[in-house]
């Protein structure tokens, strides 16, 4: 996509200037979507983003540019720019373009770049909303979207550096509006893969249309969801964000470096009940948050953050490495050439453990099943969150009684992380996007049911 | 920034392979220069300086929409754009409603306010962005700034349509922001102040430094209160944050998708009467300033909820033709999407609760509401947030609060206000102004 000998001049130029450390991130990104809603084709979309962002480093300052431009002028006058305020002597030389070849873990059949497909998707989001609708005739409206990008990527840094990666991912979401007179409910989900159109493979249109009708429909009938301190099992899958939120983002070096995060200097403690292992894992076969390199260039890797409850790992980047002293992880991604990179999660989850989803519920005499979390957030300071329960249901003496509307669970990560007193067998992971300082990258989160003996919900009783 | 007659030919490019294909077609070409800074431990920790431009086609051939979008105005570029949303076209349904309408519209906002000259220096941005840190942090327990910055935006828009219509926009913007990281006896606490402006000088960093403190160190101490319910007052970003949640409400797409609970709800009571919310074109000192909407229509203000009643959606040429009514002209698109609509400027009129009878006998005042995002579902109402804020009583704040939900459903809040204040106030975004509103009975849970 860019010319190496256009990037090593740029490189040179910047380390003329008295950088430390220059890198090019070259960008070609095409997407296309097609959305269905009321049993139509609403809208398709598609286009191309490309670009080059320039990060320099002097010392731990980071300077960084992005511009549309492939033209060497161009990239030397953005690189100019960011140094002016810092140009000094040369002290360091860039060493010459090595170009870095490896095998892609995550085979891609049917690239965006072969064709959008749109009558395969349009036929697949169609069953989809048959499959809603015939579910339950309350449920009244049926919006579907398949979106599937291409993201071309090339680095170039100052010590030699020259590696590309071909990223193919494909999404489909899924939301049914269930009706009853004035009142109304949602169900959601959204499926997606490190791969190309082939995950339609994967997806079985009909259960994914009868999946969301069925939650809109739980949700219709629901009862207020109780308030307070109680014990509750949270569900395998999406659950998992809650260890992405409550401790992931504080293991991340982007909180780390600034002290900004509770575990910064909790290194080898105990900071979970030792039930808990937990893996950042950006290798896993096409899946939806793994890479083939990071967005820094370096091989991605498994991560072991806690076992048996105890930190083994941060999640690590070029410029968090420097400031931290811990070997980068292969954790450096952002979401297009417009953001410098950081730390971030890939593929992050809880190992199974050995309960049963019975036993879980069995051991709650009052207390919340949150089958299907929904979002969250976190302030890494403190390391305060919440997550919204998007399907609930009550647990009396042992026994799940009934459904329950939305709730949402806060508490702090290291106080949730040492709550957790079973952890289940049935591990299951699903996708998401989580955005950071870096933009919104594809995560996955995961893992097994599990119990948080005392956490506080807010419901509307 | 891409210079205007390299747009322009892009433009003009873009609607005439379009009309040369029989296609109606509306172009939305923005560029961009921004300028950021953070800090940390006393030295700029990121520095960024960025220039970017995107175009995108709206083409419409026999009833049948499509989009399309490109960064690159190269022509062979600008060429495969339109030839792929002409492509994208044969598979949508047929559409009546949206068609290019806006005919020779010339309009160019003329605000003098929102592009301003600003002679600050570099070196003077960087001062700032260094003192927000070292403002910070030389405050006693004060342990970090984690989160601080400045930035700027230097940003230009152009609308075209085959009907003639040329509009412009340029406008100018700044912000800071500073979080103060708070510890105290193994206890953190954390919160920030944001400023933002159309000039370097209009910016106000000793308001970032003590917002933020003062609040952080004010709730270190927080604790749950007893679960229950609480009348409520929320701050202003808080209110506007809640507001932004449940929009879809005032969408006349979302009640054209059948999706916005209020569909069938035009002249009902859907509040109190004591809320009357619109949307405003124009306010001074407001962040939406702009002449035109995303076709090219005049933007204008409307009465959405008139003491309670709800009197009109927000609506585009496509949703108005679809129900048969006037356009709103809040038409909303990016370069890179489809046509929606969006608020301008949402102001909830003032009322005539003097400060003293808003904040009489006992409240909650919410400066924190964790989760909007993810906690409130706009479908059915529902909603369920972490907060913290004081515990009040005849306007004084007597205890810090934490760790607690508030959950309700925003429709039925609407309903139950107590009172609203008779002085109107802006968010830290500029584009959302409300006097103090006191809610009725919000569950709570706590300990």
């Amino acid at each position: 996509m860019l010319n190496p000998a256009t990037a090593k001049a740029v490189i040179d130029h910047a380390l003329f200037l008295g950088a430390d450390f220059a890198e090019l991130f070259v960008e070609h990104h095409q997407s296309s979507s097609v959305e269905l809603t009321s049993g139509d084709i609403d809208k398709v979309n598609s286009g191309i983003d490309f670009g080059i962002g320039i990060r320099l480093f002097f010392g731990h300052k980071v300077l960084y540019g992005y511009t549309n431009s492939t033209d060497e002028e161009e990239l030397k006058r953005v690189t100019g720019l960011l140094a002016a305020k810092d140009k000094r002597d040369q002290i360091a030389n860039a060493a010459a373009l090595n170009f870095s070849r490896y095998s892609s873990k995550h085979l891609c059949k049917q690239p965006l770049a072969q064709g959008a497909n749109l009558e395969a998707k349009i036929a697949f989001l169609r069953e989809t909303d048959k499959a809603a609708r015939s579910e339950d005739e309350k449920i009244s409206q049926f919006i579907g979207r398949i979106l599937q990008r291409e993201q071309q990527v090339e680095i170039f840094n100052s010590t030699g550096l020259h590696i590309g990666d071909t990223r193919h991912y494909t999404r489909v979401a899924a939301t049914a509006i269930a009706q009853n007179g004035s009142e109304q409910s949602t169900g959601f989900e959204a499926p997606g893969a490190l791969t190309g159109w082939e995950f339609n493979i994967r997806l079985d249109a009909r259960e994914l249309g009868q999946h969301v009708a069925k939650q809109a429909m739980v949700k219709l009938f629901a009862e207020n969801c109780p308030s307070g301190e109680m014990p509750v099992i949270i569900g395998n899958g999406f659950g998992g964000v809650i260890f992405h939120e409550a401790c992931g983002h504080l293991l991340e070096t982007t909180s780390v470096a600034k002290k900004a995060s509770v575990f910064h200097d909790k290194m080898g403690e105990m900071i979970a009940n030792p039930v808990v292992n937990a893996v950042d894992d950006g290798t896993m076969t096409n899946e939806w948050g793994s890479i083939n390199i990071d967005d820094e260039g370096m091989e991605t890797q498994r991560t072991q953050l806690i076992k048996d409850g105890k930190l083994t790992s941060f999640m690590v980047d070029h410029m968090g490495s420097l400031k931290t002293g811990f070997a980068p992880t292969g954790s450096g991604r952002r979401e297009s050439y417009k953001y410098a990179p950081t730390s971030r999660m890939r593929n992050t989850f809880i190992e199974p453990g050995d309960s049963s989803l019975d036993e879980m519920i069995g051991s709650v005499e009052h207390g919340i099943f949150a089958k299907k979390m929904g979002g969250g957030s976190v302030q890494p300071g403190t390391g305060e969150f919440n997550f919204a329960v998007q399907e609930a249901y009550l647990i009396e003496n042992g026994q799940i009684t009934k459904p329950l509307k939305s709730a949402t669970l806060i508490s702090t990560g290291p106080k949730v992380l040492k709550e957790i007193s079973m952890v289940g067998k049935d591990f299951e992971l699903a996708a998401g996007m989580c955005g950071s300082v870096s933009g919104s990258v594809p995560t996955t989160v995961g893992q097994p049911a599990l119990k948080v003996d005392n956490i506080l919900v807010g419901g509307g009783n | 920034m891409a210079d205007q007659n390299k747009l322009q030919q892009a433009i003009d490019q873009v609607l005439e392979r379009a009309h040369a294909a029989g296609a109606d077609a509306d172009v939305i070409a923005n560029c961009s220069n921004n300028f950021s800074l953070k800090a940390n431990a006393g030295e700029l920790d990121e520095y960024k300086v960025t220039s970017g431009q995107v175009i995108g086609v709206r083409v419409i051939k026999d009833q049948h929409i499509a989009t399309c979008y490109s960064e690159s105005l190269e022509p062979a570029s600008l060429d495969t754009m339109v030839e792929q949303a002409l492509q994208n076209a044969l598979y949508t349904k047929q559409d009546e409603h949206q068609t290019i309408s806006c005919m020779n519209s010339q309009l160019k906002t003329d605000v003098a306010e929102i592009y301003q000259q600003d002679n600050a220096t570099v070196d003077d941005k960087i001062e700032l962005a260094l003192a927000l840190e070292s403002g910070v942090v030389a405050k006693p327990h004060a342990k970090a700034a984690p989160y601080n910055g400045f930035g700027e935006s230097d940003s230009q828009v152009i609308l075209a349509n085959t009907q003639g219509t040329l509009c412009q926009h340029q406008e100018r913007s700044t912000y800071c922001y500073a979080y103060t990281l708070y510890e105290q006896d193994d206890k953190q606490s954390m919160h920030g102040g944001m400023s933002s402006g159309r000039r370097f000088d209009e910016l106000d960093p000793n308001y970032c430094i003590n917002h933020g403190y003062d609040i952080a160190k004010a709730l270190l101490d927080g604790s749950p209160i007893t679960t229950g319910s609480y009348s409520v007052i929320f701050d202003l970003s808080c209110l506007s944050s809640l507001f932004g949640a449940f929009g879809m409400c005032l969408s006349g797409q979302s009640a054209m998708k059948g999706i916005n609970p209020w569909r069938d709800a035009l002249h009902d009571q859907v509040a109190s009467p004591l809320l009357t919310v619109s949307d405003v074109a124009f306010i001074e000192g407001g962040s939406a300033i702009k002449a035109f909407d995303s076709e090219g229509y005049a933007t204008r203000d409307t009465i959405l909820i008139g003491e309670g009643q709800l009197q009109s959606l927000l609506h585009n040429s496509h949703t108005a033709s679809f129900f048969g009514i006037d356009n709103t002209a809040n038409a909303s698109r990016s370069a890179k999407g489809g046509l929606g609509v969006s608020s301008r400027h949402t102001v909830i009129a003032t009322g005539t609760s003097s400060d003293a009878e808003i904040t009489a006998g006992e409240y909650l005042e919410l400066v924190n509401l964790q989760g909007v995002h993810s906690g409130a579902d706009a479908v059915s109402g529902d909603f369920s947030f972490g907060a913290s804020g004081f515990l009040c009583r005849d306007g004084k704040r007597i205890q810090p609060v934490r760790g607690i939900t508030v959950a309700g459903n925003f429709y039925q809040l609407l309903k139950e206000i107590d009172a609203v204040g008779n002085t109107l106030n802006h968010d830290y975004e500029r584009d959302f102004f409300a006097p103090q509103i006191r809610f009725n009975k919000l569950s709570i849970a706590g300990k």
